[in-house]
């Protein structure tokens, strides 16, 4: 449907709507998939996905090595989740919403019967991003550590203590 | 069950499919990235960047001292953001003056929402799949903003490039009949040949800016955007919709030689 044009990285201009194809396109069902598992909210994930894309093509002649590509566009979605997930926290501030009330979404509030979902959401935003990039996204440890920007022993000992906080009771081997 | 496959289930299930999610993107991204492409300087400028620095800062209190002596800036500033580019008006007089041809839809009734069709040609970028039959193509960026007065959704328009000359687009909800209304993105400084135009139905304070709103758009294809002369000339717009519409909305588009016609469920 779409013609793919010879357009790489590499190139002194890159910034095309058949580069965007080429590169950017493929990667953003990935980004959805991780930026709803971050946050749990389809349209705050598409909002999250749509900024990051923006950022990612601004920057895009700035990376050299394009097999870092994805790992490099992961994280900035990832960082746009944190963002997401900050502004969340300052428009119900600015809301000046009674301390009872929460401002979760309606979709977050049928997720709470679902535990696993709960114990996700409650990890911390580097802890809940390498559970979702291992667990949910199926990557390598190495490609992990390429997003969240740490070793891979460092990514091994976050997620060990995530899996750990999120059920106390599994075999720690066995969930990874 | 695994403690992945338990993963990959309860994220699965807050997580719909978005299959026109990469289309999307793109075509927000090549509308907003343009706002902020500037040419590069040859070698033979980069001695001059301390000189124009020094100018820049120069221009930069003058600016200062013009906001704090009255606010006339800000003022051409509105008023240029919301000044209606020159126009052929009489294509476009002749191009209003063909009758408004949407159907009236019952509340409640179930809202015709047009096919997507997908237009196919080399140059055509992300866009997948467009609201439209051509030689107009529609595609809402997903974005929208609400104010007091009702939402506006950040809407593309490309435009087959056998295809030349005036557009006008007209819409209306097609239950409520309230009008449809359409302005420039005051965050975007080019017009891109989308011009809005007709009658002003309003202001309203849209992305920090005041903008005006208008009952038509009109396109000029031949100052739209395009990435190389090759591609499909594109160009953003804002839609507006007033509060109470049921999102039913019917759309006509006008050139020379045709009329176009289709409904989108916002």
């Amino acid at each position: 449907m779409l013609r793919v044009a010879d357009s790489s990285l590499s190139s002194a201009e890159p910034r095309s709507g058949q580069t965007f194809t080429d590169l950017l396109a493929p990667l953003v069902q990935p980004g959805y998939r991780l930026a709803c598992a971050m946050l749990h909210d389809a349209p705050a994930a598409e909002d999250a996905v749509q900024e990051a894309s923006l950022i990612a093509w601004r920057k895009l002649g700035r990376l050299q090595d394009q097999s870092r590509l994805r790992a490099w566009f992961l994280g900035i979605v990832a960082n746009e989740c944190r963002n997401a997930r900050r502004r969340r926290w300052a428009t119900a501030v600015s809301h000046g919403l009674p301390d009872n009330l929460s401002v979760i979404s309606g979709e977050e509030r049928v997720l709470q019967g679902t535990d696993l979902r709960n114990a996700l959401r409650q990890l911390p935003h580097d802890d809940r991003l390498v559970v979702v990039l291992y667990f949910y996204l199926d990557m390598p440890l190495s490609e992990v550590a390429a997003v969240v920007g740490g070793s891979v022993g460092a990514v091994r000992r976050r997620l060990y203590r995530a899996v750990r906080r999120m059920r106390p009771d599994i075999v720690i081997e066995e969930a990874i | 069950m695994s403690f992945r496959a338990e993963i990959h289930d309860a994220i699965d299930e807050v997580t719909p499919p978005a299959p026109m999610l990469a289309s999307r993107v793109g075509a927000y991204v090549l509308a907003e990235d343009r706002v902020v492409r500037r040419p590069r300087l040859g070698t033979w400028m980069r001695p001059l960047r301390g000189m124009a620095g020094v100018l820049a800062a120069a221009l930069v209190v003058m600016l200062l001292a013009g906001l704090v002596l009255g606010g006339r800036l800000w003022r051409d500033w509105n008023t240029n953001v919301n000044r209606p580019m020159p126009i052929n008006h009489t294509q476009l007089k002749a191009l209003e003056d063909r009758p408004l041809n949407l159907p009236v839809i019952e509340a409640g009734a179930a809202c015709p929402i047009s096919l997507l069709d997908s237009p196919v040609g080399p140059g055509l970028g992300p866009l997948v799949y467009g609201d439209g039959v051509g030689p107009v193509y529609a595609q809402g960026t997903g974005l929208r903003y609400g104010t007091s007065w009702g939402t506006y959704i950040l809407t593309g328009y490309v435009v087959r490039p056998t295809f030349t000359g005036l557009v006008l687009i007209r819409a209306r909800d097609l239950q409520t009949n309230q009008m449809v209304v359409f302005a420039h993105n005051p965050v975007n400084k080019d017009y891109y040949g989308a011009i809005p135009s007709g009658n002003v139905a309003g202001k309203d304070f849209v992305l920090e800016h005041q903008v005006l709103t208008y009952t038509e758009l009109a396109l000029q294809t031949e100052k739209m955007y395009r990435e190389v002369a090759a591609f499909w000339p594109l160009a953003g717009t804002l839609q507006g919709f007033p509060n109470g519409s049921s999102g039913c909305i019917g759309f006509q588009v006008d050139g020379a030689g045709f009329t176009e016609h289709f409904v989108v469920g916002y």
